[in-house]
């Protein structure tokens, strides 16, 4: 009986671990929640894809963007047109404010128009960014894990016609 | 037992002549009534060896006398259970809790956590990734992981495009957000 009790008493510490666990992982949570959703278009790329992609002829890739590819580690994107304001908000309230840290937030367009980038640091470099863009057309929850230089990333599209490419704020698949 | 055989067995008691049987045979008659109201008096005398039978040695009586007698004491065992146990059950208790904690966060692991796991499947489509895993019922939490965030894409080339793009739309958000908080754009 006392020891029935004591066991009783054990059973929380075991989700108290894994309650730690997934708050640790907010993102993996929101992955996890709508990974099977039809109303989502998933795209995940693995490490050993990335490891795959060192194959494939380089040639016509641009040297920045050659470098960004080859310093990430995974990359995953959920985009949904359903209700895109609603995931947007609920995406903000899964993410663990200790461990991601607001790089820039817009906001346009009477909260219509929602860009944030988040950051996952490790010592002085960004081990993980977040991008969470919402617009009445869409959401786009947007994770690229691995060693990121913002400046080089900033460069990619810095070169490009604008104009041609206003419809990319959320990422849309073919 | 009648009076007259009880006033002989009480003589002999008396004279401390009587066996043990004989002795329990007087114990009982004055236990039992009706006592005769001439044997009255002794009824207390038996009475009292009884109850004074049942007195037995208090806690500590060893070690008493021990001291008296100037000998090292015996370890006092009803206080050793008191003063062990429970530690023993804290480190137990302890070992446990630890435990559990650990089997809470790799049994119940979130499902979309990206892990590198994924990475030591057997190298092909993430179909066989799903396959190799389910032979494999000791790694069902990597299973579990590694089919969470497997591939959409097989094909290299494909899964670059993506990314390309990707970093693409990424890139000018990041850009346009930069420009809105120095106030050039517009």
């Amino acid at each position: 009986m006392n020891t029935c009790k004591k066991w009783l008493f054990l059973l929380p510490l075991l989700l108290l671990g894994a309650g730690a666990f997934a708050q640790e992982d907010a993102i993996g949570q929101f992955f996890g929640k709508y990974v099977d959703d039809p109303r989502f278009t998933v795209i995940s790329v693995s490490p050993r894809m990335f490891r795959l992609m060192s194959k494939v002829r380089w040639d016509s890739v641009p040297g920045d963007l050659k470098q960004t590819v080859a310093n990430l580690h995974s990359f995953r994107v959920l985009s949904t047109d359903a209700t895109p304001l609603k995931f947007y908000k609920e995406a903000l309230t899964l993410i663990d404010r200790k461990q991601y840290e607001e790089l820039i937030s817009v906001r346009s367009g009477g909260s219509k128009d929602n860009v944030r980038f988040m950051v996952k640091e490790n010592g002085d470099k960004i081990s993980e960014l977040l991008m969470i863009a919402a617009d009445e057309d869409g959401f786009t929850l947007m994770s690229f894990v691995g060693d990121i230089d913002l400046n080089k990333l900033s460069r990619l599209s810095a070169d490009m016609d604008i104009k041609g490419m206003d419809n990319l704020k959320n990422y849309k698949h073919k | 037992m009648e009076k007259a055989q009880v006033i002989i067995l009480l003589e002999k008691y008396w004279q401390a002549e009587t066996t043990i049987a004989e002795e329990q045979a007087l114990a009982s008659y004055f236990r039992e009534d009706p006592v005769d109201p001439e044997l009255e008096v002794y009824r207390d005398v038996f009475f009292y060896f009884r109850e004074e039978a049942k007195v037995s040695a208090g806690p500590g009586f060893g070690n008493r006398i021990l001291q008296r007698l100037g000998l090292p004491l015996e370890e006092e065992t009803p206080v050793v259970p008191i003063f062990r146990q429970p530690f023993r059950l804290g480190v137990v208790g302890a070992a446990a809790a630890i435990l559990l904690v650990v089997a809470g966060l790799f049994l119940l692991r979130p499902l979309g956590q990206p892990t590198m796991l994924a990475d030591n499947q057997p190298a092909a489509g993430h179909r066989d990734t799903q396959a190799a895993t389910r032979t494999q019922p000791t790694q069902e939490a990597h299973a579990v992981a590694s089919t969470r965030i497997a591939d959409t894409y097989d094909d290299p080339e494909q899964a670059l495009a993506a990314v390309r793009r990707a970093l693409l739309v990424a890139s000018r958000n990041l850009n346009q957000g930069r420009r809105e908080i120095t106030g050039t754009s517009k």
